[in-house]
């Protein structure tokens, strides 16, 4: 099986966790932190950040975005646009 | 409020930028009905130049105005769907959208609701439907379930709620569906139909409120109301044959009905075409 | 759709309907015809006595012009429409009475936040609550004023006969779209149930006023700032791409809310006002008669102007020095021109159908400097010549005395 690798990181305001086949990004300053898209998606494909945001909250980052198989979930359930699911 | 957005999502292209991040709580149910909606929206093609989009008072009232760039009508309590009435005589060609909440639609607007219903007038309706009155800081409201705590139901709801979507069925509408927030992918089909279907369309939207209604019934995290959507949903193909008992405390989603009817300004405009046949008032001038 | 009433289609409509010359209607239906011609192509009502007639006749005639009549499921609907259908370009209007208007007033406070221009009919019945249903009164006249709540302005006019009701509809039109304000018509429902002959005219000869609309997209961006500098923003419609937002929230000249700016809200509540307040020789309006030597001056309103005008004509005959000033529009109310009209006159009457409102406004102006007493007559039967001539000869004859002595 392959391993393929996730590049994750932030940039500015947008948290993104990046493969070969998809990028997810989430915008910060969107986010309210609501844990929607971390326990809903359902490849675990979020964790929380470590440290707080521009907002001050916690935000998603896609670490685990090669387990992503593009229901887009996430994307649809964010209340706050904040989601972009590409490939 | 924001200078610059970075979200990639496309969808963001349908919001008035200047007034985001929303006021919405985090988790909030309204987001992602606005969600739905710009995807409804995107996807059957519909211009926003060629749409009205008319709300209340209360945070679902909010979803739309001032968030969705379109001509947008913030209303008082109550009475968006007869202002609504008014933009759509008005403006016959294009779609008047009515996204307002339980409180507002159903309790104070009620009435306006039903005759909206039975006129049959062409606006598609989107009825947020959180269970309580959020906005104001969480009182009971005409939907809250039975036995629910809420600031003015301190003690347990001695109320039951009313069947939005199946009174309005009876009413006289041409499409009424039931869905939740966590039915996503359906709400959009739904409300794709709604804006498609030529008469009275009711989308009755279940949307989470946790800060004023699932805090104070052991569902205080977003996905906690979630859950308890997708656990108590009931199909409605299955719940045709489920008795009231077993159906108490079940939300039961589906399309309700989907029905050709004569719609109001079809015949209103048909009515001005007979009148002025009738009295010769036509383009020739001879008398 | 815009339809300001003056197109070429209209007017033919209009003179093959309506041709000029005399006719015989109630003040309703006067009412209804002056919406007519001033363009209004728009009604939503719900029936109440005594204005269910102007409901009737429109949703008679503005199909035949291409007009839409709709009847709601209550008064506050019906409200709610007239403002929707307003913002889409369509002159709109509704007509109500005493326990309807009071059902009106949220709705009514919103079109005057939002400035859209409509025409609210009351046909002022007596009251208070159900009251007489079938009688006229003149207790409306605060109401009109203040009913809605908040720091708001309005225009209200009175009409004084069947003929007058015609014309001062047209002219409520006029003025709710040139100031982008609601106006209300307090008509009664003596005069509008009463018949009596009247002129239409050619539709020609109405002046029609159509409501500002931006001459640019970049006007269009502020539907709620004072673009031009005359304090009146320009109104771009829904329908045309503009993205107007439109919200009875405190707003910042674009239309966005915005309630935690202190200085928004000022900016906006002083301007709504001072936009009456500038245009006021404008808007207001009234008849002076037999004023030059009066001693004794009435100021009466509405359906108790005519048996006024009667009591000082016959009072005139009798040789007592009486004059009337009729407010035509009672609010603003032009009290500072009978301000200095009693200067020289010596008691004021005010005849009236209610038991004193009017007269607040008078004694509010005028002060000490002259007595006012009031002719206060309810129960539903109009004010009469006599009833007035009568308290304008007995003051007479009180300052004859006063002054023998």
């Amino acid at each position: 099986m392959l391993m393929t690798n996730v590049e994750v990181k932030k940039d500015g305001c947008l948290s993104i966790g990046k493969t070969e086949v998809v990028e997810i990004s989430v915008d910060t300053f969107l986010c309210k932190g609501c844990g929607i898209c971390l326990e809903l998606c359902p490849r675990k494909v979020f964790e929380w950040s470590k440290e707080l945001s521009e907002k001050g909250v916690h935000y998603p980052i896609p670490v685990n975005a090669d387990k992503c198989v593009k229901c887009k979930l996430c994307e649809l359930l964010c209340p706050d646009f904040a989601i972009a699911v590409k490939w | 409020m924001a200078k610059e957005i970075y979200t990639k999502y496309k969808m963001a292209k349908y919001l008035r930028k200047e007034a985001l991040p929303t006021a919405l709580c985090p988790g909030c149910g309204g987001g992602t009905v606005l969600n739905a909606f710009a995807n409804a929206i995107d996807q059957l093609g519909i211009d926003p130049r060629d749409l009205v989009v008319v709300s209340g008072i209360g945070c679902s009232a909010w979803i739309a105005s001032p968030y969705f760039l379109a001509d947008t009508l913030h209303t008082t309590h109550g009475r968006a769907i007869a202002y609504a009435t008014g933009v759509k005589v008005g403006l016959p060609d294009k779609k008047v959208v009515v996204i307002s909440g339980d409180g507002d639609l159903a309790g104070i607007g009620g009435n306006h609701l039903i005759h909206a219903a039975r006129r049959n007038i062409d606006i598609t309706v989107i009825l947020v439907n959180n269970f309580i009155y959020g906005m104001t800081g969480g009182q009971v409201a005409p939907t809250t379930p039975f036995g629910a705590i809420t600031t003015t139901s301190p003690y347990r709801n001695v109320e039951h709620p009313l069947n939005i979507a199946e009174t309005v069925t009876s009413a006289g509408a041409s499409y009424v569906a039931r869905w939740t927030t966590f039915h996503v992918y359906q709400l959009i089909e739904s409300i794709k139909r709604a804006l498609s279907v030529k008469g009275f369309a009711l989308v009755e939207a279940i949307s989470q409120c946790p800060v004023q209604f699932g805090r104070r019934n052991r569902m205080k995290t977003p996905t906690e109301m979630l859950r308890w959507f997708q656990k108590n949903s009931v199909p409605i193909s299955k719940a045709r044959n489920m008795s009231p008992d077993e159906l108490e405390g079940k939300i039961v989603v589906g399309e309700l009905v989907n029905r050709e009817k004569p719609e109001f300004t079809e015949e209103l405009n048909s009515l001005i075409e007979e009148v002025s046949k009738h009295y010769g008032l036509g383009d020739n001038n001879a008398d | 759709m815009i339809i300001r009433g003056d197109e070429p289609e209209q007017i033919r409509l209009l003179k093959k309907l309506y041709p000029k010359g005399n006719y015989f209607m109630q003040g309703d239906e006067a009412i209804a015809y002056g919406a007519l011609f001033a363009g209004c192509r728009f009604y939503a009502g719900y029936p109440i006595t005594p204005a269910s007639e102007i409901a009737e006749t429109m949703a008679r005639e503005l199909p035949k012009l291409k007009g839409y009549y709709i009847q709601m499921e209550d008064e506050i609907g019906s409200i709610a429409a007239v403002v929707g259908a307003s913002w889409t370009g369509f002159k709109s209007m509704t007509a109500t009475s005493g326990p309807g208007f009071s059902l009106m007033q949220e709705n009514l406070g919103y079109a005057i936040f939002t400035e859209t221009p409509l025409v609210l009919v009351d046909v002022q019945r007596s009251g208070p609550s159900t009251g007489q249903a079938t009688k006229g009164a003149q207790g409306d006249f605060f109401q009109a004023r203040w009913g809605t709540h908040g720091d708001h302005p309005i225009i209200a006019i009175s009409p004084t006969s069947v003929e007058d009701s015609f014309w001062e509809t047209i002219r409520a039109f006029s003025l709710s779209e040139k100031f982008r304000i609601p106006v209300l018509v307090l008509a009664d429902g003596i005069i509008g149930h009463t018949r009596e002959q009247i002129k239409i005219p050619d539709p020609e000869e109405v002046e029609i006023v159509y409501r500002k609309l931006p001459t640019s997209d970049e006007e269009a961006k502020y539907p709620f700032g004072d673009v031009h500098g005359d304090l009146i923003p320009p109104m771009p419609l829904f329908g045309h791409g503009y993205f107007t937002h439109v919200t009875g929230s405190t707003h910042k000249e674009n239309g966005l809310r915005d309630v935690y700016t202190p200085e928004v809200h000022d900016r906006l509540v002083r301007r709504l006002h001072k936009k009456i307040e500038l245009h006021k020789t404008e808007i207001q309006k009234w008849e002076e008669y037999y004023i030059e030597d009066a001693e004794i001056l009435l100021v009466s309103w509405g359906v108790s102007a005519r048996p006024s005008l009667g009591a000082v004509m016959k009072g005139r005959k009798k040789g007592i020095k009486v004059g009337l000033f009729v407010p035509k529009t009672v609010h603003p109310f032009p009290g500072e021109r009978i301000k200095e009209l009693s200067k020289n006159v010596q008691l004021i009457i005010v005849p009236e159908m209610n038991l004193g409102q009017v007269i607040l406004e008078v004694q509010r102006f005028v002060r000490d400097e002259v007595p006012v007493i009031g002719v206060n007559k309810i129960g539903g039967v109009p004010l009469t010549v006599e009833e007035i001539l009568k308290e304008i000869e007995s003051s007479a004859e009180r300052s004859r005395h006063r002054s023998a002595d």
